[in-house]
């Protein structure tokens, strides 16, 4: 496309269907070039699990003001803290060997060609390859010290130095390089962990449904039906020859043995009358699913012609009708799926799938052990049930991991915000203290109030905290269990 | 001498236009959103005198050209004519508003479309859909949507020009 007023147009009706560039977009390159500021701690919004991945952004923002106030300064170079032989060469610094941070303001460092500069946010670096763990370890305590996490480091190579961007941004050889889609990608990462035990979940739930893997089947469904209903019909059989036996039988163990059998029986005869209306109401529910589609063609169709003949009553009254028709069979439809959702305990699952997934594995259990007496006869049955339940408990596994991880992220960020709040309150205080001192009373009164609020936050994130805890500690109970 | 606004005003007050003029440039939205983030961190670090918003939208578009060439210089050779000749029509038709006015009229002239232009245009640019699928989709040979699109496509440029104008 040569025309430049075309390649105007195709650019501005893409962003008219697909929208401008992202509103974030702005702050981000603002943050970026903004030093941090400790307040800010103070309006971090509620928190919610699905917004873990700005939680933990906000975490490694957090440990970084940490060490910013708490870190000793070996050195007097401001925003560097050194841990190796260095040069000064003019503004600049010349690394030669050892650890270095570099927090937002510290000069341009370099080091064999390499230079690292306009640091806002914090940076780990060390002269040379890449460190292993074992370099690592013999650092742990001066890391510490100045407040670095050794866990999920993300080094890069570049010319004569390994670089670690804990949070921020800085430029390295001219590039400006971003700590924050180090946790964005980790973050996606588990939530698309997250989102796949979800789908096993939904697999194996089908599966454990008789429903089929890649959507229902009506032929499939009917065959069920069949079968259970010859099968109910025989236990019921079985259930009335026993009630006859019992009423003839004298042997008190006889008697006893009968009834122990006539309770088991009962039982599968529930639980097969409860598949049975399952799949009687799956196939309905599948029935006005497809009534619904057609009904939504068809006044699909009329509202087109009726856009052509906007004057034409008797369309108007036509469509009119079909969306009442099609609002009362939403609302049966819907009443429908709440059935069905009764019937297999669906309700409870919703609060909590984990809980709805280990019952239908009990269940599953209870009906394997009744088929393996007769291992032969019901060999098909077995495997295929067999199959589910190493479905259902893959799945019960996937979601107890990422439910772990997400407790584990949540709780980390908690405790973070937690210290750096308690900096900021220190630092308050004797800037209060100060202003009293001083004579400047009212702003001994301001930093009152915003003392007040501070600590209010602070009760806030120690609730939540021991909240978290005690939902930990429950959980690693019951894995022991 | 205009009031000198702040840098991060002048971050927000020039990003979209800024953004624009990249996506004009032919990047995909990912990378005029790097490229973006690159120019006004450029931007920030410079020394700069502001002497009103379009020569900070032209200063701006200078520095976002530069980073554009650097990022395809490896893949493409570009004359530097054509370049010229789209920054001209870039500043004619964004104009002071940084385009704003160019998408609303944009909007209003998509409403007057007729039925299957506007939802071959729909398909097109919303759906991202190829002629061939939109050709299917709407029961019609690819060289009838190929027409039906240009058709459509000049529709929305003659009556955006009357709007902006």
């Amino acid at each position: 496309m040569n025309d430049p007023r075309e390649k105007y147009l195709e650019a501005a009706l893409d962003e008219l269907y697909l929208g401008g560039p992202d509103d974030e977009l702005a702050d981000k390159v603002i943050a970026s070039n903004r030093p941090p500021d400790l307040r800010l701690v103070k309006d971090t919004p509620a928190r919610r699990r699905r917004w873990l991945w700005l939680q933990a952004a906000c975490a490694v923002i957090a440990l970084g003001l940490i060490a910013l106030v708490l870190a000793p300064r070996e050195n007097e170079l401001p925003g560097v803290i050194a841990h190796g032989e260095f040069e000064r060469v003019g503004d600049e610094i010349e690394l030669n060997a050892g650890w270095y941070v570099l927090d937002t303001g510290a000069p341009a460092v370099t080091s064999d060609g390499t230079r690292i500069e306009q640091v806002a946010g914090r940076v780990l670096v060390k002269v040379g390859e890449i460190p292993d763990e074992n370099e690592l370890h013999a650092q742990r305590e001066w890391l510490r010290q100045n407040g670095v996490e050794e866990t999920d480091m993300n080094w890069i190579k570049t010319g004569g130095l390994a670089v670690c961007l804990l949070f921020g941004s800085a430029v390295i050889d001219g590039q400006p390089v971003f700590a924050q889609e180090k946790e964005r990608k980790r973050v996606a990462e588990l939530e698309r962990e997250l989102e796949k035990a979800r789908e096993d979940l939904e697999r194996a739930e089908r599966e454990a449904r008789g429903g089929e893997e890649d959507g229902f089947s009506a032929e499939r469904a009917e065959r069920d039906l069949t079968r259970l209903r010859k099968e109910l019909k025989d236990v019921d059989r079985k259930i009335e020859f026993n009630n006859e036996r019992l009423e003839h039988e004298e042997n008190e163990e006889k008697i006893e043995e009968l009834e122990r059998q006539q309770k088991e029986l009962e039982a599968h005869a529930e639980h097969l009358e409860r598949e049975i209306a399952g799949i009687e109401l799956t196939m309905e529910i599948h029935g006005m699913e497809r009534e619904i589609r057609e009904h939504e063609e068809a006044l699909e169709e009329l509202r087109s012609e009726l856009r052509r003949e906007p004057e034409n009553g008797e369309l108007r009254q036509e469509v009119r009708e079909h969306e009442e028709a099609l609002e009362e069979l939403r609302g049966e439809l819907e009443g429908l799926h709440e059935e069905l959702e009764e019937l297999w305990g669906e309700e409870e699952t919703e609060k909590d799938p984990i809980d709805g997934l280990e019952q239908m594995i009990d269940r599953l259990e209870e009906e394997l052990e009744g088929l393996r007496e007769a291992p032969e006869e019901n060999a098909d049955r077995i495997r295929s049930k067999e199959r589910t339940l190493k479905s259902l408990r893959t799945a019960v596994e996937a979601l107890h991991e990422a439910e772990r991880e997400e407790m584990r992220a949540e709780l980390a960020n908690v405790r973070k915000e937690l210290d750096v709040s308690l900096v900021e309150l220190k630092r308050l205080l004797d800037e209060r203290k100060n202003a009293a001192r001083g004579g400047e009373s009212d702003r001994a009164e301001e930093l009152k109030d915003e003392i007040n609020e501070l600590e209010d936050h602070i009760r806030g994130l120690r609730e939540d905290l021991e909240n978290l805890e005690r939902e930990v500690r429950e959980t690693e109970e019951e894995e022991e269990d | 001498m205009p009031a000198d606004p702040d840098r991060e005003a002048l971050v927000r007050e020039h990003l979209p236009g800024v953004w624009r003029y990249l996506r004009f440039l032919g990047c995909d939205r990912a990378l005029a959103d790097d490229l973006t983030q690159e120019t006004f961190m450029v931007f920030l670090r410079k020394p700069f005198n502001f002497l009103g918003h379009e020569p900070t939208a032209e200063y701006l578009r200078g520095i976002a050209r530069f980073i554009w060439l650097e990022a395809v210089r490896q893949n493409a050779k570009l004359p530097e004519a054509q370049i010229e000749a789209e920054d001209s029509v870039f500043t004619e038709y964004a104009g002071a508003s940084q385009g704003d006015a160019y998408l609303d009229a944009l909007r209003e002239c998509e409403k007057t479309l007729a039925g299957k232009s506007r939802e071959a245009v729909r398909l097109a640019y919303a759906d991202k859909l190829t002629q061939s699928q939109i050709a299917e989709r709407l029961d019609m040979k690819e060289n009838g949507v190929k027409t039906l699109l240009q058709r459509a496509r000049q529709h929305l440029r003659e009556c955006v020009e009357r709007r902006v104008k």
